[in-house]
Formats: structure tokens, sequence, C-alpha cells
């Protein structure tokens, strides 16, 4: 469904990534791993189209990404959850959603959609009136996601999903990834705390210094000496 | 004297309540994409021309033609985006405002001075059968003029503010106010809705411009007096709330017009006054929520 193909991508002269290929396919969790400024990113940020790529393919369903603006990448099915959750804080929940199912395809199911989160995430309909800037943190990313789920995406990419929440937070949040999941959608996380998003994922890529290092199915990669040794710090 | 106040307040709330139409526009500009649309005036000015000719050469009344003036202007402002401040979008804040004031600056330069060119430094009028009407209220004189221009200037701001709540074009403008970047992650299509934010404020500019000619006439030079006082009415309400702009406005415009009693020719020293005080201690704006 999402096919990365040897990409490189430059700050100006600074390279930040080097042939990086990935693949999601259809119903699947993969996960991104790597510290800070390996790469994860500015990844995800190529997929969306908001930085250009130099070398190599960026393909959804069998259509080329790599030379259209982000507007049209989203109306492709691909949602972004950037960090920090992209949020309009000076917007109402209710606001939030709409904005959410901007795009011309997913403007039809509106209502029905607005009804759906609203039954998935209670807590957003009590609030729904209240500035999106007055949420918790947890809420927040509820209302992220949510927000996401209103464009009717196939694949939902989201950035460092866990960053600024409690335990029980994420962990609400990995069930919450699981459900849209099976219901048929697509999920690229990226994600700092590698342990609890090797257990979510179907699939892994380890990154390091914009390259893709390591890469296969998540249990394998539980049981890598490098990555148990870099990543989890058991040796 | 309680006459002389009431009158006085009177001319205050028609004056400000273009004051508050014209600033509109360009806090409208400032707070999506933080332009600083220093030309707002010379399309205040523009606006007033394109009222006149309309009313010169086809007879069309300056209220009729304002739609026309609203959708030809919004086609200009679009096209000053496109040409002329697109590029700067690009740059961080502080350069974009200090970039962006710069080529309006130039714009004011070469629109002021096309004007003088093409249709002379004479001031041009228009006169209409309600131009000399007014009506008698508890002792007060309320000039139709003044009257139509309140209205007409309040319609227009209510359409707006309702246009920025209720439609999806309206609030994907408030949400690229708030975040470019998470805008366009909703699909939202920032280059055509900038082009949109600044075609809707410059269209209300010259539409402030037409209710202007209505009441005073038009010469090349008003512009920079629209500009000076659209700034400070935007600076004084903050950006973010069409409505407090528009308060903003007729407050302004009042004060002035009470300062004309007491200092003559000075009231323009209230005006600033105030603009410094309020930059001093409030510096976000009196109507801005956010700081």
């Amino acid at each position: 469904m999402l096919r990365v193909d040897g990409i490189d991508l430059s700050y100006g002269d600074l390279q930040a990534l080097w042939g990086v290929s990935l693949t999601v396919n259809k119903g699947e969790i993969v996960a991104l791993i790597g510290a800070n400024g390996a790469g994860k990113s500015t990844l995800l940020r190529a997929i969306t189209g908001m930085v250009r790529i130099r070398k190599g393919s960026l393909d959804f369903n069998g259509v080329s990404l790599s030379k259209v603006p982000t507007h049209v990448i989203v109306e492709a099915g691909i949602y972004m959850v950037p960090e920090g959750r992209g949020l309009f804080p000076g917007m109402t929940v209710v606001e939030n959603l709409e904005m959410g199912a901007f795009i011309r395809r997913a403007r039809e199911g509106k209502g029905k959609n607005l009804e759906r989160m609203f039954d998935m995430f209670p807590i957003l309909s009590k609030r729904r009136n209240q500035m999106a800037g007055s949420l918790s943190g947890g809420e927040q990313q509820m209302l992220a996601i949510a927000k996401g789920l209103m464009s009717d995406p196939a694949l939902l990419l989201i950035d460092e999903m866990s960053s600024g929440l409690s335990p029980i937070m994420v962990k609400q949040m990995i069930q919450l990834v699981k459900r849209i999941r099976d219901e048929g959608m697509s999920i690229l996380i990226v994600e700092q705390n590698v342990f609890s998003a090797l257990k979510l994922a179907d699939r892994g890529y380890v990154i390091e210094n914009g390259r893709i290092v390591t890469q296969g199915e998540s249990a394998s990669l539980l049981k890598d000496g490098h990555i148990k040794a870099a990543y989890l710090g058991i040796t | 004297m309680l006459h002389v106040y009431l009158q006085v307040l009177v001319y205050g709330v028609y004056v400000g309540s273009l004051y508050g139409l014209a600033a509109v526009g360009l806090a409208l500009v400032f707070g999506v994409m933080e332009i600083l649309q220093i030309a707002h005036g010379s399309v205040v000015m523009l606006g007033a021309y394109a009222a006149f000719w309309f009313f010169n050469l086809y007879g069309i009344d300056p209220l009729l033609s304002l739609p026309l003036v609203a959708i030809i202007f919004f086609l200009v402002g679009a096209f000053l985006y496109r040409t002329l401040f697109a590029p700067t979008t690009k740059l961080p804040t502080e350069v974009k405002v200090r970039n962006s004031m710069l080529l309006a600056f130039g714009l004011i330069l070469v629109l002021d001075n096309l004007t003088t060119i093409a249709w002379t430094g004479n001031i041009r009028t228009v006169s209409t059968f309600y131009q000399g009407l007014s009506f008698g209220f508890l002792g007060i004189q309320i000039p139709c003029v003044g009257l139509l221009s309140l209205i007409l200037a309040a319609l227009l701001i209510v359409g707006l503010h309702l246009f920025l709540k209720k439609t999806y074009l309206g609030k994907s403008i408030r949400a690229t106010a708030q975040s470019a970047e998470s805008a366009s992650f909703t699909g939202v299509n920032i280059g055509r809705t900038y082009s949109i934010a600044t075609g809707i404020a410059t269209a209300l500019g010259a539409c402030a411009g037409a209710l202007v000619l209505l009441s005073s006439g038009v010469d090349p030079t008003i512009g920079m007096d629209w500009t000076l006082k659209s700034l400070l009415v935007a600076v004084l309400a903050g950006t973010g709330n069409v409505g407090g702009v528009f308060v903003c406005g007729l407050f302004f415009g009042v004060l002035e017009a009470i300062g004309s009693i007491f200092m003559g020719p000075y009231k323009e020293v209230i005006g600033l006054v105030i603009f410094l005080a309020v930059l001093i201690w409030r510096p976000q704006g009196l109507f801005s929520k956010q700081r």
C-alpha cells in the first residue's frame, strides 16, 4: 500500500535520509524506531509532502507521491498526527473534528463520523464545546487521533504517540490503535518508547543516522541483540 | 451643551464604523499570515476611486456598486498575494513581518503615485440624493449617509464573523491562522487559503473606501491616513477577533470626535497616546484571547 523506495533527502547541505526503503501493507501496524535525530520525523514529513525528496520514490496504492503537495496526499488517504498533535488550540473540540473532515471525500460522512468519534471517545463528547487548548494531554492525543479518523484515512501516521502521556494513557492509546487496525486501517507509528512500540506493531524498522539498519517482525526484533543493547537497555 | 456632545458622539460612531471596517481587513491579513499589509489604506483609496468611476461613467450609485467593487478587489487582493506576498510566507515570523511591510511600503508608493498620474490630485466627490438628508432625533441630527455606513459596515462585519465561524472555508482560514502546518495536515491548501483571506481583506478595505467616498470624497493622498487608522485600531484590538476590531474602531472614532472638542487639531494625539498605552500595558491587544 505505502512503498518508500530508496529515498535520499537533504536539508541544505545536510543529508538527513540515505536510501531509506519501507513498506506498509494493508491492515498492518508498522513501528519506526530510532533515537532523537535519527530521521524518523523527517521520513514522515517526506511521506506527507512537507519536505521534498532528492532521490528514490514514494508510492501509495500505485500513485506517486513524490511531487504532490500535502493537501493532495491527505486527499489520497494518508493522514498524519504530527508530534505536538497538530490541533487548533483556539478552536473547539467539535471544530477540530470538523477540520479533520475538511477534505472533500470525507465531508459527506462528517455527521456519521462525528457520532462515531463521540461513541469511541465519550470524554470528547463531554468536552465538545471546549477549546482544544484547554484539554489535558491525554484528551488532546485522543482528539488528535479522532480528528485524523474523521478524514477516513487508509493510512494513519502517528508521530511520537506516547510522548507526554501517563502510562495508563499510553495503554489506552495502544488499545485504540489496535482497534483502529481491526477496522482495516494501516498504521505507521514513530516511537522513542521502543518496547511498547514493538509490542504493538506487526513489523518494525530501526533507523539510525538516516539509514534503516534493521527491519523485521516485531517478535524477532525484540530478541535482536543490537536492539536489546541499544534501545531496551538489556544486555 | 449636551446636544453638542451627543452630536459629536453620533459623528464619532459613524466615522468609527469606517475605521472598524477598514481595520478588519488589515487585522485579518496579519492574523492569518503575519503579513503587515500597510498598503491597506491605499486599497481603501482605490476602492473609493472604483466607486467614483462606477458613478461617474455608468451612473451606478456607490451603494449599488458595492458588490462589484467587492468582487473586483477580492481578485485584486488574491493577485497581490500571489505575485507580491506569497514569497514571504515561508520566512520566519520576524523576517516575514519586516519584509512584507517593506513590500507593502513599496506598493503604497506605486499605487498612490500611479493614482495621481492617472486621475490627478484633485478631490473627487459624488452627489446622490441621500447625501444631504438627515433626520432629527432627540434634538440631534443623524445624517443619512452616516446611518447607512454604520449599518452596512456592521452587516459586513457580522457577515465576515459568520463566514469565519460557520463555513468550512472560514474555519479553514481560522485553522490556518492558528497553525498553517497543522492545517495542511488536515488537507487544507495553504496557498489557496492565503489568497482567499487576502482577497476578502482587500474587498473589505475597498468597501470601506466606497463608503468614505460618500462622506468625504477621495483624493490620492488619503491612503496613508487610512493605513495609520487601521493599524492603530487593529493593534488596539489585537488580531483573531473580528467583532473586537469593529468595536475598537467605533471606540476610536468616538474618542477622536470627543477629542476634537477639547484639543481641536491635536485630536490625533489622543489616538497615539492610547496606542502607546495599550502597547505598554496590554501588548497582545484589548480583545485578543491568546498571549
